[in-house]
């Protein structure tokens, strides 16, 4: 059966911008809810002062953790969390005050009023710290060696094990990601005291999960909170259950008599709402010569965070799928889930399956490699045939999984030799995966059940009420499709009530996959249960049997007579002034399995189960380790699609998901305080990071679900990560087991790397002040300087009091010599920075109002932009351009950022734009920030890509302006005006240190000059960063001047991203002078600038990546001067 | 080349109010200086379509065109907007054809980044779309979406653009 591509019945309003979101709900009287947050991971409340907030222009109520009644969540049962700490903290970030006022600016400043003495105490930022010998328990009364929950698993036969011959173990980690839904959490809770009902907007898949909790949290009945219908802009698991800010937003409410809301910045989204657990799967395969896995042992790992929330589900459901996958004999899983003080993780796409299947799906193609087997035969000679029954009691229905890799065979073109790259250092490999998931994990009597109410009214208009929620998993189209098939209408005619937990049937939400198979299964019993109504009413009224009744086109026809759907509605004994309406519950026929943090989740977990395999091509530079996906062929057994439009997007979206998983997403923490708080940082694939993928639905009907159907939103992000290790392993040889796969792994990976070291460091005097600095930082430095430096104070940052868009220069100079004046280009950076404290100008002067400024002149040669000249406007300016230097101008202009952005940036923003440190830029009281008294976080946080690796001072960050970098190659020069008149600066002179300018007071860059004789030498620019917008972590731009015999007379090779301001590698300068550069002299130019450098202690691959980037470039400038940009991640 | 249209040449909060034409009409709205043009949409226009998702210039969910060009609102200042807005609800009937497409292909799910998508392919569609598929995918660049992987939002825009 197949069925028809419909449009999603929301279709319009969600591309058209009038769906309403939780966050765009406007109500009268609203209040501005605000947080107040612990900045340590682990103290003692000594005192909470909150009486001056309290007494605060605006404010209606502040509650703090005493306030609220002595509750815990439920979350999967274990009840450890509760609303605010009372008295001890345990992650930095942890809710400790909350209060609503009338408007936001009102709200902050209350916030600021708070007075909170903190005891700091020892803490655990790691899994590794936490189960080291003596390490302080994140919760002493519940767990001292900090193991939360623990659970010994054995499946099958344990004496399988010795009838195995061979074994391998490896060690596989997944780095903690963000579900990074575009739509940040938020909570609008209004409590509505006449009538005892609280209701809530908030985005969620599963209403009634949310309504549960909150109202048990508030010691209210179920039904008193009514979660209302808004669009919901993604979820991934980080809604299925509460998070921290739904019950305030509530008690706020109920305090106030007033609607509140609570709405997340993406910063605190990505730092204070829920994430994905990090996890460790230690697994060994025990096997025979011919490649038969008998028994698997296996240990899993998973970091709670502070409180359980998602941990112990994580564990266990890896656990279990770590025993279930392939026809196993026996195996044998430990798992654990430990408390660190970081932020707690929860329910996340897949729920620990797509860890074990990294772990489990690496391994395999690593034993394929011992025994000589291909991966494919290796893995269809270990498959669960249809008919089978796992280990841990799944019983497989159907299967497909062969021809899962099959198809993944031809369409890959697995067996052919992968064409060689056009340079030896690029390499390409393909690799597979396969997955298998549950369709729904049947866990409780309520995870495996739902509603459904159809009523069909006289004038035959169908409504449809089921209480899902749809946050992009398609689900309203499943369930919309399947009514529409059976009562043979136009689903377009169904009217959709859904979501709202007073309207509509109880509904298990979404989760473990169980959408299609439950929702869809009870919306498909109640169906065909009206349509049976319908054809015997309609046998009646025809005078034939109900057999011989067919409901199509919206009529029920029998035989020669017609009637409509709603005659016969009307006709029915049951209907009710001429509607008739039925309400089902209807369950899944398999009895629950509990699979708690105990030997438990033996027997037949799911109705179905999905399989999947996902095969890649990647290409993988070996000079910069940078991967890049090519295509994917993404083979599903989903039974029956319902949906096929809704059904291939999840299967895209999950590979899309899941190359970042594989590629560059991870949360990052300095001593427990989140630093990655935004898109640049956090490197989701953009449109051009994710390759054509070919989606392919094999298989046939499965019995349990309904018209056949499978799962498939979860198990489509499973295998991804492992078909690309397998096939970065097939590219390079090199196995990297610990995701995400960065370019730095890559490169420590390969057995040939280019060995690019730095000069003893007693050959480098000039280095050796900061050595010594930076060994002394993890011995006490950084811990006294953090503690106890003294900071320069940190005023607010002042409103703006007026914007000017002066049409002269001279006006523009006169307003900006104003106290407080600044200039604005684009906005891009300043904006931003402004709200992360680094900028705080009264008055703001608009350049692009000037004409002066504007311009693009080209005049005896001389290339010259007026300073307000926007990046894309240049870009077009040079898109016709032949000179070399000019084109190697427009390909670093096509790098930077993204169009957006280059629409409204301007060429002098672009080269003044502060640094980007990513510890600098999430508040932390840096050096930069807060002067000489502070330390610098990079030294001993995580500075493997943005930092320096040469000659950095107090400060280790870098200039990220690439337009900076090849303007100094290009040896640009800069027009400066101020109130001392006017001047030339060079390129090389502007930047003084990270994001750090020569400007004086009052002065800016009015044009940049470009000579004729530079524009015509041979220029590059390449550039390797995590995703297409990022900021480089290394890029090179170069410019060589030949003479007559070949011979190299100037030499210009600037490299960004590996010293404070754009460097000139004149040691490779050196290295090419007076040289015909063949490949040889290259290749030793690419290297001779690295022994100058000082590295930090995890970012000296820089070195190897900067000096293969910079090869390429060379490369590209001398061969023809078509400029490069370096593949990217 | 962009219409600059000369409403206001400064800002300042004695002088009152803000004039932006936005989807073709002319308002005057009341406006501290640092106010970003995305909250005026949103808050004093009732525009709720472009959405903020990052508030910091990096994710396009907040796209609008500006003088016919995409720029991130949650980073422009409204006292400098001076040519006329257009956002997604403005341009419903002109992007019919593009969000059919997505419809038919599966170029949106949870429909939070559709709007700055579809007002991004509106411009591009005006100019006339890239030959070069990789060249279009980097053009789109600049829109972030979670849920789809991008691969139908971006066959609905080639659908509609080629004549």
């Amino acid at each position: 059966m197949t069925f028809a591509r419909i449009r999603h019945p929301e279709w319009e309003s969600r591309t058209t911008g009038q769906m309403d979101y939780a966050r765009d709900i406007k109500l009268k009287d609203l209040l501005v809810g605000k947080v107040l947050r612990c900045p340590y991971p682990a103290a003692r409340i000594v005192q909470l002062d909150v009486e001056a907030a309290r007494g605060a222009p605006g404010v209606l109520a502040v509650l703090v953790g005493t306030d609220l009644p002595d509750r815990n969540y439920l979350d999967y049962g274990q009840a450890d969390r509760p609303s605010m700490a009372r008295e001890r903290v345990v992650w930095a970030g942890q809710e400790v005050a909350v209060l609503a006022a009338e408007t936001e600016e009102q709200a902050l400043a209350a916030l600021a009023l708070i007075r909170v003495t903190w005891e700091r105490l020892p803490h655990v930022t790691s899994v590794a710290q936490a189960l080291a010998v003596g390490a302080p328990a994140v919760h002493p009364d519940r767990a001292l060696d900090n193991v939360a929950t623990q659970a010994s698993r054995s499946f099958g036969d344990p004496a399988s094990r010795g009838a195995a011959t061979r074994h391998m173990s490896a060690a596989y980690g997944c780095g903690p990601q963000h579900h990074a839904c575009m739509e940040p959490h938020s909570a609008l809770a209004q409590w509505d005291a006449a009538n005892g009902t609280l209701n809530l907007w908030t985005p969620t898949q599963s209403p009634r999960n949310i309504a549960a909790e909150i109202a048990q949290m508030l010691g209210l009945a179920p039904a008193q909170v009514r979660l209302r219908r808004s669009g919901v802009g993604g979820d991934f698991g980080s809604r299925v259950k509460a998070g921290d800010i739904e019950v305030l937003a509530a008690h706020l409410s109920m305090k106030t008599d007033r609607p509140v809301a609570i709405r997340l910045s993406r910063a605190e989204d990505f730092a204070y709402a829920k994430r994905q657990h990090e996890t460790w799967v230690d697994v060994t395969s025990h096997y025979t010569d011919e490649g038969r896995i008998l028994f698997r042992e296996g240990r899993v790992t998973v970091d709670n965070g502070a409180f359980i929330q998602g941990g112990s589900n994580q564990m266990n459901y890896c656990s279990i799928l770590l025993g279930s996958h392939y026809r196993l004999a026996g195996a044998q899983i430990e798992g654990r889930s430990v408390y660190t003080n970081l932020r707690p993780g929860g329910a996340f796409r897949g729920a620990g399956g797509p860890q074990a299947i990294f772990a489990i799906e690496s391994q395999m193609d690593e034993i394929a490699a011992q025994l000589g087997v291909d991966p494919i035969e290796l893995r269809k000679r270990n498959l669960l045939p249809s008919g089978s029954e796992t280990i841990t009691g799944w019983k497989i229905a159907t299967t497909a999984a062969a021809d899962c890799l099959d198809e993944v065979r031809r369409r890959l073109d697995w067996d052919s030799a992968r064409a060689p790259g056009a340079n030896p250092d690029v390499v390409r490999g393909v690799g597979v995966a396969l997955a298998m998931h549950v369709s729904g994990a049947i866990v409780t009597p309520a995870t495996g059940k739902a509603g459904a109410v159809i009523e069909i009214g006289q004038n035959g208009g169908v409504i449809l009420a089921s209480g899902c929620a749809d946050p992009g998993t398609g689900e309203y189209a499943v369930i919309v499709q399947l009514c529409a098939n059976v009562l043979g209408i136009d689903p377009g005619d169904i009217e959709l009530r859904a979501m709202d937990t007073a309207t509509t049937p109880f509904d298990p939400g979404a989760g473990s996959s169980r959408g299609t198979m439950v929702t869809g299964g009870a919306i498909l019993a109640a169906s065909r249960e009206i349509a049976e109504e319908l054809r015997s009413q309609a046998a009646e009224m025809a005078g034939c049997s109900a057999q011989d009744v067919v409901l199509s086109g919206g009529s029920a026809r029998a035989g020669a007579k017609e009637f409509t759907l709603g005659e016969v509605a009307a006709a029915h004994p049951l209907a009710s002034g001429g509607t008739l309406r039925i309400e089902r519950e209807t369950a899944v026929s398999i009895p629950p399995v509990p699979m708690t943090h105990t030997d438990s989740g033996h027997g037949h977990l799911s109705p179905a189960y999905a399989f999947a395999a996902h095969g890649v091509e990647v290409e993988v530079d070996r000079a910069t380790g940078a991967v890049r996906v090519l295509r994917v062929v993404a083979v599903h057994d989903a039974g029956t699609v319902i949906n096929p439009v809704g059904a291939e997007g999840q299967v895209v979206g999950g590979v899309a998901m899941g190359l970042g998983m594989a590629l560059g997403e991870q949360l990052l923490w300095q001593d427990g305080r989140p630093h990655v708080t935004g898109f640049a940082d956090y490197a989701i694939p953009r449109a051009d990071g994710v390759p054509p993928v070919e989606v392919v639905f094999v298989g046939a009907a499965d019995p349990a679900g309904p018209m056949g159907a499978k799962s498939i939103s979860e198990v489509a992000l499973m295998p991804v990560a492992a078909a690309v290790a397998n096939a970065v392993a097939n590219a390079t040889g090199v196995r990297l087991r610990d995701l995400p796969m960065t370019p730095d792994k890559v490169l420590a990976g390969l057995a040939d790397r280019p060995r690019t070291h730095p000069a003893p460091i007693w050959r480098r005097p000039e280095h050796w002040w900061s050595a010594a600095v930076r060994q002394a930082y993890p011995r006490g430095l950084f811990a006294a300087l953090d503690r106890y430096g003294p900071s320069r104070s940190t005023s607010k940052v002042p409103s703006i009091a007026s914007v000017e868009r002066p049409e002269k220069i001279e006006s523009a100079l006169a307003l900006l010599a104003r106290p407080g004046a600044a200039p604005l280009g684009g906005g891009t950076d300043l904006l931003p920075a402004r709200s992360q404290g680094l900028a705080a100008p009264e008055h703001l002067v608009q350049l692009a109002g000037c004409n002066d400024l504007r311009g693009i002149e080209d005049r005896d040669g001389v290339l010259a932009f007026g300073a307000a000249v926007t990046l894309a406007d240049a870009q077009a300016y040079l898109s016709r351009a032949t000179l070399p230097g000019d084109r190697a101008l427009a390909a670093t202009l096509d790098a930077i950022a993204t169009p957006q952005i280059r629409n409204m940036a301007t060429l002098a923003g672009n080269l003044c734009q502060q640094n980007r440190c990513w510890f600098l830029r999430s508040g932390m009281n840096c050096f930069k920030r807060g002067g000489v008294g502070r330390p610098c976080y990079a030294v001993t946080g995580d500075h493997r890509y943005f930092h320096s690796v040469v000659d950095a001072g107090r400060c280790q960050s870098v200039t990220p302006s690439d337009l900076a970098t090849m303007l100094t190659a290009l040896d640009a020069e800069f027009v400066i005006r101020g109130p001392k008149g006017q001047h030339v600066l060079s390129a090389t002179a502007f930047h003084t240190g990270p994001g750090e300018n020569a400007l004086r007071p009052g002065e800016i860059v009015t044009a940049l000059r470009i000579s004729a004789a530079a524009r015509c030498d041979r220029a590059a620019f390449g550039k390797l960063s995590l995703s297409s917008d990022g900021f480089a972590i290394v890029s090179a731009a170069v410019r060589l001047r030949l003479d007559a015999d070949g011979r190299v007379q100037t030499a210009r090779i600037v490299l960004g991203g590996v010293a404070p301001t754009p460097w000139r590698a004149a040691p490779s300068e050196e290295r090419l002078l007076a040289q015909v550069p063949l490949e040889t002299d290259i290749a030793a130019a690419a290297d001779a600038w690295t022994t100058r450098a000082h590295p930090l202690r995890d970012n000296e691959w820089k070195l190897a990546a900067g000096a293969g980037l910079l090869k390429r470039v060379l490369s590209q400038a001398l061969d023809d001067s078509r400029t490069v940009n370096a593949a990217e991640t | 080349m962009s219409v600059v249209t000369l409403f206001t040449t400064s800002f300042r909060p004695e002088m009152g109010a803000l004039v932006l034409t936005v989807n073709g009409e002319t308002r005057q709205i009341d406006a501290a200086p640092d106010a970003v043009l995305l909250d005026v949409l949103r808050d004093d226009l009732g525009l709720t379509g472009a959405k903020e998702a990052c508030g910091r210039g990096e994710c396009g969910a907040c796209t609008v065109l500006v003088g016919g060009r995409s720029v991130l609102s949650c980073v422009t200042l409204a006292a400098v907007v001076n040519e006329p807005v257009e956002t997604v609800e403005g341009l419903a009937s002109e992007s019919l054809q593009l969000r059919e497409a997505m419809a038919d292909l599966g170029g949106f799910q949870c429909g939070y980044c559709t709007a700055g998508m579809v007002v991004r392919a509106t411009e591009l569609l005006r100019g006339g779309l890239p030959k070069d598929d990789d060249a279009l995918a980097h053009a789109m660049a600049g829109n972030l979406c979670r849920c789809t992987g991008y691969r139908a939002i971006l066959a609905a825009v080639r659908r509609v653009g080629q004549p």
